[in-house]
C-alpha cells in the first residue's frame, strides 16, 4: 500500500507504486524459490525417513517394500513437485504461492499422519505458516489456514487418531487446532501489513531520491552544458588572448626597437652636441685666461654661462631619459654628508653673494658623518633645490638644515638601487631648504614636480630652465627610498623638503666623527653679523662646542658691548655689514684698549677676493667664505685661541695651484680626431704644465706608442680608421699591464653603460665631454698612484 | 496494485485449466492420503488364542500373577508402537503384570537379538525376552500377526487377546490397552476374554490369509 502523508508530485507517486510492486515481486519470487527448495527437501527427507524407519514390510521371512516408502515417494512427490515446478517456472505468480501454501500444509498433514498424530509434529504447521509470512501476503496465510483446518476436520471425523494421536477425542477438536492457527495468523497478518507499509515507505523514499537524483542529474547536465559553453568561450578567449599576446609581443618588439633607436639617437645626439660644446666651453675657458678688456670678458663669460646652461639642459635630458626608461641605477659608495652639502653650497655661494643672500646650513647634533649612497645624485638633488632657492630669492637667505633619524628597521630597497646588504645602521636624512623668495601659490604646487612643468611659462622666460630639474630630483629621491615635498607661502618664501634613507658607512678608512675639543669649553665668543641666519648658526655651533656666545648685529653694537661687558676671548666678524664693515670693525677693535690682541675671524662671501694690499686683512687670524664650514671654523677657533698650531696653510681661499707638471711630470699622448677638441684638451694640459703629443686616430696612437713610451693616453672614442675601443684593446694586447700607459677615455657619449664599455675594452678611466679643466686635473691626480715613475 | 489471483494471465485456456489442474492435483493428493490412512487402520489376521495357558508352552506362567504374552516379528516397523504400549501397561500395573515377549526367529532373518525391537524390549520392567525359534512358542499361543497379545490371569485363564495399538505404528490410547488396564483393576471377572484388532506384519505366511 502506498501511504501519502504529504502532497507529492504525480511522478513520485507513480514511481513509488512502481517501486513498491517491483519490491513485492522480488519478495514473491525469492520466497517462491525458497519454498520450492524446501518442498523438494521435505520430499527427499520423507523418502529418507521411510527408508530408515520402515523400508519394508514382512510376511514371515519374506519382505516387500513398505507402503510408507511408496507413499513417501509418490504421495510426497505429488505434494512437492507441482509447486516446486511452479516456483521454478512461474515465480511471483499468485497461483504459485497459493499452490505452495496448499502443498506445504499437505506436507504438514502427511507428517502428522505418519507420526500417528504426534503433537510435536503439529509445530511443522506453525513453522510453515511463519515461513509463508515471508511472502508478506496475508491471503497466502488464509489459504494455508483453510487447508489445515479442512485437513484437521476431515481426519478428525474419519481418523482422529491420525491427527490428534487419540481415537477418543471430541469432534470439535479440529476447531481448537484451527483456532491456534488463526491465533498465529493474527500476528503474522499484522506483520505482513506492517511490512507492506514499510515497503511502501521505502518505495516512496526511493522514488523521492530518484526524482531528486534525476533533478540533480538534469542540473549536472545543464551545468555541464554551461561549462562546455564556458569552456568554448574560454578557449575562444585564449585564442584571442594569444593573438593579442602576439600583437603585444610585436608591439613590445617594436617598442624595444624604438627604445633602442631612441637610446642610440640620444647617444648620438649627446655625442654630437657635446663635441662642439666641448669646443665652445674649452675655448671660452682658455679665452678667459687671456687678457681681455672689460667688454670682451663680459662677452666671453656670457658664452661660458650659456654653454654651462646648455650642458645642464643636455644632462637633464639624459637623466630624464634614463629615469623614464628605468635605467637609472644609483651607486653605493661611502661619502661624507657634511662635505657633500658644503661642496654644493660652495658652488652656489658665488651666485648667492652676487644677490646678497645669506646661504648657510646647519646639521643636527649627532648627525652621522659617513653614509653610503650615490653622492653625485644627492649633490645633484641638493644643487637643483638649493639652486632653485637661490634663483627665486631676491632678498634674505637660503638656509639648509639637516635632521637625521636612526631607523629601527631597514627600509625595503627601491628598484634601481643597488641591492647591497649593509652592516651599518640605516638613517632617514631629512633635508630642508628654506628660502625667503617669491613663494609658490597652492594651486601651482601640485604640478611643481611634474615633467616639463614650471610654475608658469613666464618663469621659464624669466628664470630659464627646462622644468625637468624638480621632476628628476623627485625621482632620484624616490630611488633613494624617500620623498620630496614643498611648503610655500607666496611672497614669504618656500621650504623644499626631501627625505632619503641611507645606511651609515662602516670601515676603518673613514675619518672619525668630529670630537668637540675640551679647550673651547667655557671660552667667550663675540659674534658680529647683521644676518640673523648666520648669527643663529654661529650661536648654535658655539653652544655645541661649550662656548659662551654674545652676539650683536652691527659694528657699533659690538664696540659698545666690548666696552661695557666682560672681555671676550675671540670674535667672529661678518664682512658685509651696514654702517661698518668687518675690516673697519677689526681695526677699531684692535684699537680699543685691552683688545689689541683679540683673535678675530672674518666671514665673507668673497674672502677669495682679498686685496692683499689692504693691511686691514692682517687683523684676522683666519677668514672664510660663506657658507660656514663647521669643521674649518672649529679648527680656526682652536688656532686663534692657541690650542693648536697650524700644520697647513690657513684655510683661506688659496691662490692658484703650482703647476701639476712640476710636481708630477708625465708623458701624455692625446688621441683625438677633432681639431677643436685637440686644441682644447692640449691647452688644458698646457695650463697644467704638460705638453702632449697628438694622434688623430687609433692607428696613429699605436704608431706613436711604438716610437716612444707614454705614461698617459687620453683616448677619444669615435674616430676614423680605428676607434678608441679597438685602439685600447690593442694597447692592452701589445703591452704588459705593468708597463703599458694608463688610458683615460675622452668621449661625448654620456649614456648609461658608456663608462662600463670603456672599462671593458681595457681603459682605466673615463672623462665625459665637454671637458672641464678641473676634471682633467682631477683625473690626472687620481691616476698618479698608478702611474709609472717619470724619468 | 495487482494482488491475489488477479495477477494470473487472464487468457481463457489457462484460466479454465488452472481450476481443473488444481482440482486434479488435490484429488490425487486426497486419494493418496486416503489410501495411506486406510492401510494404517486395516488390522492383521488373528489366530485362535488358547483359553488356558498352554501346557506345551516352553515358558512357564508366573504363578499367581497376571502374565501378558506378546509375539513379535523382529523386523516389523509397526511393532515399535506395540512395545511402547506394553511398556506403558506394565509400568502402570504396579508389578502385577509380568510380560513375556516372544521374538520369532525364522530362517533367513537376522538374529533376533540384533533387531531394534529386541533392544527396545529389554528396557521393559520384569520382561522375559525369548528368542522363539521358528515361532514354535508363538504358535502355541495361536499368534499370527506381530504385536498379537495374550493376557492370562493368575489362575492361567485367558483374559484378553488382540493388539494393543490403535493403528499401524500408532502410539496412544487404544482399546487393547484399555481392556488390559481394566482387567488388572478387576481381576476376578468372569467375563469371556476381551479382544481388539491387531496391527502389524504377518508372523508367517499362511495360505488364504490376506497379506499385510
Amino acid at each position: 500500500m502506498i501511504s501519502a502523508s504529504a502532497p507529492e508530485p504525480a511522478g513520485v507517486r507513480t514511481r513509488s507504486e512502481e517501486l513498491w510492486h517491483q519490491h513485492r515481486d522480488r519478495i514473491f519470487r525469492s520466497t517462491d524459490r525458497l519454498f520450492g527448495g524446501l518442498l523438494i527437501l521435505q520430499w527427499l527427507a520423507g523418502i529418507g525417513a521411510a527408508l530408515w524407519i520402515s523400508p519394508r514390510t514382512w510376511i514371515g521371512a519374506v519382505s516387500q517394500t513398505h507402503i510408507h516408502l511408496w507413499a513417501a515417494i509418490f504421495l510426497g512427490g505429488l505434494i512437492a513437485l507441482p509447486p516446486a515446478l511452479l516456483a521454478w517456472w512461474q515465480p511471483g505468480r499468485a497461483l504459485t504461492r497459493h499452490v505452495i501454501a496448499v502443498a506445504q500444509m499437505l506436507a504438514s498433514a502427511l507428517l502428522i499422519h505418519l507420526t500417528g498424530g504426534r503433537i510435536e509434529t503439529h509445530f511443522h504447521i506453525f513453522g510453515s505458516l511463519a515461513f509463508l509470512a515471508f511472502y508478506r501476503d496475508w491471503r497466502v496465510l488464509l489459504t494455508a489456514t483453510i487447508v489445515t483446518a479442512g485437513d484437521h476436520f476431515l481426519r478428525g471425523v474419519y481418523w482422529p487418531l491420525s491427527v490428534f494421536g487419540s481415537a477418543g477425542v471430541s469432534h470439535w477438536r479440529w476447531l481448537e487446532h484451527a483456532a491456534w492457527v488463526v491465533f498465529e495468523d493474527v500476528f503474522l497478518i499484522y506483520a505482513c501489513l506492517r511490512s507492506q507499509n514499510e515497503m511502501s515507505e521505502i518505495a516512496e523514499r526511493r522514488a523521492l531520491l530518484e526524482v531528486d537524483h534525476e533533478r540533480i542529474e538534469q542540473a549536472v547536465v545543464q551545468r555541464t552544458a554551461e561549462l562546455a559553453a564556458s569552456h568554448r568561450r574560454l578557449e575562444a578567449q585564449i585564442v584571442e588572448r594569444g593573438r593579442i599576446e602576439q600583437e603585444l609581443l610585436a608591439a613590445k618588439d617594436a617598442a624595444e626597437a624604438a627604445s633602442r633607436a631612441k637610446s642610440a639617437f640620444l647617444a648620438n645626439m649627446s655625442h654630437e652636441i657635446r663635441t662642439p660644446t666641448n669646443g665652445v666651453m674649452g675655448m671660452t675657458s682658455l679665452l678667459l685666461d687671456t687678457s681681455l678688456d672689460r667688454e670682451q670678458r663680459n662677452f666671453a663669460e656670457t658664452i661660458r654661462s650659456s654653454s654651462d646652461s646648455l650642458l645642464t639642459i643636455i644632462n637633464d635630458i639624459l637623466d630624464f631619459s634614463k629615469i623614464e626608461s628605468g635605467k637609472m641605477d644609483l651607486e653605493e659608495h661611502p661619502f661624507d654628508l657634511r662635505t657633500c652639502v658644503e661642496e654644493t653650497l660652495d658652488l652656489l655661494s658665488l651666485k648667492a653673494m652676487e644677490k646678497g643672500l645669506d646661504l648657510a646650513y646647519l646639521g643636527c647634533e649627532g648627525m652621522p658623518t659617513h653614509l653610503v649612497g650615490d653622492v653625485t645624485r644627492l649633490r645633484q638633488v641638493l644643487m637643483n633645490l638649493v639652486g632653485n632657492a637661490v634663483k627665486f630669492t631676491e632678498h634674505g637667505s637660503v638656509f639648509v638644515s639637516i635632521q637625521t633619524t636612526r631607523l629601527a628597521v631597514p627600509p625595503l630597497l627601491t628598484p634601481g638601487r643597488g641591492a647591497v646588504a649593509h652592516a651599518g645602521a640605516w638613517h632617514e636624512v631629512h633635508f630642508q631648504i628654506k628660502d625667503t623668495g617669491i613663494g609658490i601659490s597652492p594651486d601651482q604646487l601640485d604640478r611643481l614636480f611634474k615633467h616639463f612643468s614650471q610654475v608658469d611659462v613666464s618663469m621659464t622666460r624669466r628664470f630659464g630652465g627646462t622644468g625637468l630639474g624638480l621632476a628628476i630630483s623627485k625621482r632620484l629621491v624616490e630611488l633613494m627610498g624617500g620623498r620630496v615635498w614643498v611648503e610655500s607661502t607666496p611672497g614669504v618664501g618656500s621650504t623644499f623638503n626631501f627625505i632619503i634613507r641611507v645606511p651609515e658607512a662602516m670601515g676603518e678608512n673613514l675619518a672619525p666623527p668630529t670630537v668637540e675639543p675640551a679647550a673651547l669649553i667655557g671660552r667667550r665668543l663675540l659674534i658680529v653679523d647683521d644676518g640673523e641666519v648666520n648669527r643663529r648658526i654661529l650661536r648654535i655651533l658655539a653652544q655645541r662646542w661649550g662656548m659662551a656666545a654674545s652676539e650683536t648685529i652691527s659694528g657699533a653694537a659690538a664696540l659698545a658691548l666690548l666696552a661695557t661687558h666682560p672681555p671676550v676671548d675671540v670674535a667672529i666678524l661678518d664682512m658685509q655689514m651696514p654702517g661698518m664693515d668687518g675690516l673697519e670693525l677689526a681695526t677699531r677693535i684692535h684699537a680699543t684698549p685691552g683688545y689689541a690682541g683679540l683673535p678675530l675671524i672674518l666671514l665673507s662671501s668673497a674672502a677669495s677676493l682679498r686685496d692683499r694690499a689692504d693691511a686691514r686683512w692682517d687683523h684676522f687670524s683666519a677668514y672664510f667664505n660663506k657658507p660656514i664650514k663647521h669643521s674649518q671654523l672649529q679648527e680656526a677657533l682652536q688656532i686663534a685661541l692657541g690650542q693648536i698650531h697650524p700644520t697647513a696653510p690657513a684655510p683661506t681661499a688659496a691662490g692658484p695651484h703650482p703647476r701639476l707638471a712640476d710636481e708630477f711630470p708625465l708623458r701624455i699622448l692625446l688621441v683625438e680626431d677633432n681639431v677643436v677638441n685637440q686644441k682644447v684638451a692640449s691647452r688644458f694640459l698646457l695650463n697644467l704644465g704638460y705638453r702632449c703629443d697628438l694622434a688623430a686616430n687609433g692607428c696613429e696612437a699605436l704608431d706613436a706608442l711604438q716610437r716612444q713610451p707614454y705614461d698617459l693616453v687620453l683616448m677619444d672614442i669615435q674616430m676614423p680608421e680605428m676607434d678608441g675601443y679597438e685602439a685600447s684593446a690593442e694597447i692592452n694586447r701589445r703591452y704588459p699591464a705593468a708597463s703599458r700607459p694608463r688610458i683615460v677615455a675622452l668621449t661625448a657619449n654620456a649614456m648609461d653603460g658608456d663608462r662600463e664599455k670603456c672599462l671593458l675594452s681595457g681603459m682605466d678611466d673615463y672623462l665625459s665631454k665637454p671637458l672641464r679643466a678641473d676634471d682633467v686635473e682631477q683625473k690626472i691626480r687620481a691616476m698618479l698612484p698608478h702611474a709609472p715613475t717619470a724619468p | 496494485m495487482h494482488d491475489g489471483f488477479t495477477a494470473v494471465n487472464p487468457s481463457f485456456s489457462k484460466t479454465s485449466m488452472i481450476p481443473l489442474l488444481a482440482c486434479g492435483w488435490l484429488t490425487l493428493t486426497g486419494f493418496g492420503g486416503w489410501q495411506l490412512s486406510a492401510y494404517s487402520f486395516t488390522p492383521g489376521p488373528q489366530g485362535v488364542a488358547p483359553v488356558l495357558w498352554p501346557a506345551a508352552a516352553v515358558n512357564a506362567r508366573e504363578p499367581g500373577a497376571f502374565t501378558v504374552v506378546v509375539a513379535l516379528h523382529p523386523e516389523c516397523p509397526c511393532s515399535q508402537a506395540t512395545l511402547e504400549e506394553l511398556d506403558s501397561i506394565v509400568a502402570q500395573s504396579g508389578g502385577r503384570l509380568h510380560p513375556l515377549v516372544l521374538l520369532v526367529e525364522l530362517p533367513g532373518l537376522p538374529p533376533a537379538e540384533d533387531s531394534a525391537l529386541w533392544q527396545r524390549a529389554r528396557r521393559i520392567a520384569d520382561v522375559r525376552l525369548v528368542k522363539d525359534r521358528d515361532g514354535a512358542e508363538a504358535r502355541r499361543f495361536g499368534a499370527r500377526t506381530s504385536g498379537e497379545t495374550r493376557l492370562y490371569g493368575p489362575d492361567g485363564r485367558l483374559l484378553f487377546h488382540g493388539g494393543i495399538t490403535a493403528a499401524r505404528g500408532h502410539v496412544g490410547d487404544n482399546p487393547g490397552q484399555a481392556a488390559i488396564a481394566g482387567l488388572l483393576l478387576h481381576p476376578g471377572t468372569t467375563e469371556p476374554p476381551r479382544s481388539s484388532p491387531v496391527f502389524g506384519c504377518a508372523l508367517w505366511d499362511d495360505p488364504g490369509v490376506p497379506k499385510a
